[in-house]
């Protein structure tokens, strides 16, 4: 919690911002995500947030700090897959930049469940990721895909939407 | 100043102004009350208010603030534009830094607040501040600042009050109208009492009485005035007698206090008189003068105190009676004080210590003067240093009187003696030769007396009278010798036996006279029985003798007492004598008649004399020449025992 409090306060300064690392801030951004998400009834009963990395993790122990952290009486914890197969019980799913050639096939798998996708490469939201960083003006950013968010089923607050850049499906 | 101004008001205008006063008053309380409780609430809901707004601002704000998105951020509070009160508002992120703020066009200062830990508002004077936290699952996540201006309160303070003083001057306005009016009803009785008090008091008409109209207390106060009026009026006629009377009794008054007045300044006159006469008296007594207390402290004195001592008036009124004295006679006059205190009169002799040093003898008399409760000596000094000058002059006087009288004494007796043991020897001496002629002419005539012619016999018997006649000359100078010698041995003597009995012997040894004695009672006396008969010898002889040439001679012994002393007579009614040579009776051989008249040795009353005066008595006679003689001599009462020296 101190640590994210900590990577929140560093965020408004840019020299801080580079030496603090661009993944320690998506890190915190991923967290603060949780707040403004709302999903279905039958996934509240849990006690824990699977927040799950698929492919490379780029964030190294950047995204250890949010480990055990609580968001909505949950508790977050981190999982890392290499395939598609046990992602049923992630509730976040971070899709590394490693897994391009194969997102459209692992969109495909997710489709029906309640997961938040999350990316940072360039394309991943028009081809169907919820939310994906850039950076602008060396600071980090976020597109969400409209479409996404309603084929996924959650809730996404008109507050963090109205910081975001609104993107669509690219094939309709 | 208003005060004033109040009570010099009709009671018209009083009455108005009290009601208008508290209708005021009253409105005015309800309308303050009215306006506060207004700006209470009206307070509340601006700052419910601008909560309100605060809360949704800054729900509005999180995702900025969590997205570190300062443009969104601007965007939301700009929506304050909507609402002209607001003057700024800042959000600040958690650790206090600005992230983004609004200001109103006009508003120019900058400003940052101190941030509190919760929320909260405060109200300046022109504007109310509101902080509020904003909170996102249960974590602050930043402050929200909002500052809005109070202008909409003020524009409705002013409504307000304007309104209230509106209602205010109506009311009063109406009130007025309505009091104007009213106020008759209780004004109008008062006004008619305070004309016809009025007309009373000018005119002194106790006969006027005021209408009553109502029976509430109005009605009383004209009912208890003209009670009041009616009694005035019955007073007043009393009290017209009454100052008749009075100013008789004044006049009687002031006569008698004059006379009092009068009195008494003759009384005052006569105590100053009274007292200068005192003083005086007191300054000119030759002694000195004093009066002073129990505690001896002197209240008065006179100058002579002051002369004679030396002390100066001031002295003397600190000093104590003693210190006029030494220390032997302190005591002494002490005691003399205190005794006067108790006793209440005292003196004492000594001397008096003068401010030098000199003793003056002085007698001091005190005497107790009570005044009051207060008890005090008043007393007198006297210099006695002549008297005892004179004293002791009179003393060694007296002392050489004695001296010398003694003196004489013993020449006298020594002269006395020789006289007397001459004048016995004499005697004594003569009857030798005497006897012989005596004896020898009694021889001669015996014997020879055919031999003597007439002639002869006749000059025999003269020498054998003149003979005998100096032998009784003698016995009588031997007797009045032994008299001057024997000493005096006193018994009581019973004077009226004595008398008889020397009376009836004599009367014995010339049967041929015819003699009448009358003997009074006499006093008894105390003396030598043996020389008192003597002298009742002398006397009875005497008396026999002289009145040998009467008819019927009368004797007479009586006697009484004077005085001190036993007087006793005798009494003839004899040749008498010329009171001329009265001093010359009881001298030796003095005789006043012949031997030719009355035989006699001229020495028997000599002898009378000389007896009595050695029992302390005297001897005198009285008595007219053919007119009888008196006898008179005297003896110390019985008791009263005395001894001649002399």
């Amino acid at each position: 919690m101190c640590v994210l409090l900590v990577l929140i306060t560093v965020t408004n300064t840019y020299s801080q911002e580079q030496k603090l690392g661009e993944y320690d801030v998506k890190a915190a951004f991923i967290y603060n995500f949780l707040k403004f998400v709302e999903w279905p009834d039958k996934a509240s009963a849990d006690t824990t947030v699977n927040l799950c990395v698929l492919g490379n993790d780029p964030f190294g122990s950047a995204i250890d700090s949010v480990q055990g952290q609580i968001v909505n009486n949950k508790r977050i914890v981190i999982k890392r897959h290499n395939d598609t197969h046990a992602l049923g019980k992630c509730q976040v799913l971070f899709i590394s930049r490693s897994e391009k050639e194969q997102l459209s096939q692992i969109l495909a798998t997710l489709t029906g469940m309640n997961i938040l996708t999350v990316s940072d490469t360039r394309g991943f939201a028009e081809q169907g990721v919820i939310i994906n960083f850039y950076l602008e003006e060396n600071k980090v950013r976020f597109e969400v895909n409209l479409d996404a968010i309603n084929r996924s089923r959650l809730k996404i607050s008109s507050r963090l939407l109205s910081l975001a850049k609104i993107v669509h499906d690219s094939g309709r | 100043m208003i005060k004033r101004l109040f009570t010099d008001l009709s009671i018209k205008k009083k009455l108005i102004l009290i009601s208008l006063f508290t209708t005021g008053a009253v409105l005015f309380l309800t309308e303050v009350a009215l306006i506060v409780k207004e700006i209470i609430d009206f307070r509340h809901s601006v700052v419910n208010n601008l909560t309100a707004q605060a809360k949704i601002v800054g729900m509005n704000s999180t995702a900025a603030l969590l997205f570190n998105d300062q443009k969104d951020a601007g965007e939301t509070l700009s929506a304050f534009k909507t609402t002209p009160n607001i003057m700024r508002a800042i959000l600040f992120t958690e650790d206090g830094k600005e992230f983004s703020k609004y200001k109103r066009y006009d508003t120019k200062t900058e400003f940052t607040p101190l941030l509190p830990q919760k929320d909260e508002y405060s109200f300046g004077i022109d504007h109310l501040s509101v902080f509020h936290r904003i909170i996102l699952d249960n974590k602050p996540i930043g402050t929200l600042f909002i500052q809005s201006d109070l202008e909409e309160l003020y524009r409705r303070i002013t409504w307000h009050v304007g309104f209230a003083v509106a209602i205010m001057v109506v009311s009063l306005f109406c009130a007025f109208l309505l009091l104007s009016k009213l106020q008759k009803v209780i004004t109008k009785p008062i006004l008619e009492l305070v004309q016809v008090m009025g007309i009373v008091s000018k005119n002194k008409n106790y006969s006027l009485r005021t209408p009553v109209h109502s029976h509430d207390e109005m009605g009383s106060l004209a009912n208890g005035f003209n009670e009041m009026l009616s009694q005035i009026q019955n007073r007043d006629t009393k009290l017209k007698q009454y100052s008749e009377h009075l100013k008789d009794l004044v006049t009687e008054r002031t006569a008698e206090l004059q006379k009092e007045l009068t009195e008494r300044k003759r009384v005052e006159e006569a105590l100053r008189v009274e007292k200068n006469f005192i003083d005086s008296t007191i300054n000119s007594l030759s002694g000195i003068f004093y009066m002073f207390d129990v505690n001896g402290r002197f209240l008065k004195w006179n100058r002579n105190l002051e002369v004679i001592t030396g002390y100066s008036t001031e002295e003397i009124s600190r000093m104590h009676p003693l210190d006029f004295f030494d220390e032997e006679e302190k005591k002494l006059v002490g005691k003399a004080i205190q005794e006067v205190f108790v006793e209440g009169e005292a003196s004492v002799e000594a001397n008096l210590i003068s401010k030098d040093g000199r003793k003056i003898p002085y007698f001091f008399t005190g005497k107790l003067f009570i005044s009051g409760y207060q008890k005090y000596l008043v007393g007198m000094g006297i210099d006695v240093s002549e008297l005892k000058q004179a004293e002791e002059e009179i003393r060694k006087l007296n002392v050489e009187l004695e001296k010398r009288v003694l003196q004489r004494t013993a020449q006298l007796e020594a002269a006395n003696k020789e006289l007397e043991s001459f004048s016995y020897s004499v005697s004594h001496d003569l009857r030798a030769p005497l006897r012989a002629i005596d004896g020898f002419s009694r021889i001669l005539f015996e014997d020879y007396v055919e031999k003597f012619d007439d002639e002869g016999k006749r000059l025999v018997n003269i020498i054998r009278g003149n003979t005998k006649k100096m032998s009784n000359l003698i016995d009588d100078l031997l007797a009045l010798s032994r008299i001057g010698r024997k000493d005096i041995d006193h018994t009581d003597i019973d004077m009226e036996r004595l008398a008889g009995l020397v009376f009836d012997e004599i009367k014995a040894t010339i049967p041929e006279r015819k003699l009448q004695l009358n003997v009074k009672p006499l006093p008894s006396a105390s003396g030598d029985a043996g020389t008192i008969r003597q002298v009742f010898v002398n006397l009875l002889t005497n008396a026999i003798k002289f009145t040998r040439l009467r008819e019927t001679p009368i004797i007479e012994v009586g006697g009484y007492i004077e005085d001190s002393e036993n007087v006793y007579y005798v009494k003839d009614n004899g040749v008498g004598f010329d009171m001329q040579y009265a001093d010359k009776l009881f001298g030796t051989f003095q005789r006043l008649h012949s031997d030719k008249e009355f035989e006699g040795t001229g020495i028997g009353l000599a002898l009378v004399q000389r007896v009595i005066n050695r029992h302390g008595g005297r001897i005198w006679a009285e008595g007219k020449v053919n007119e009888g003689a008196t006898f008179y001599f005297t003896l110390p009462k019985v008791g009263v025992g005395f001894l001649s020296k002399l």
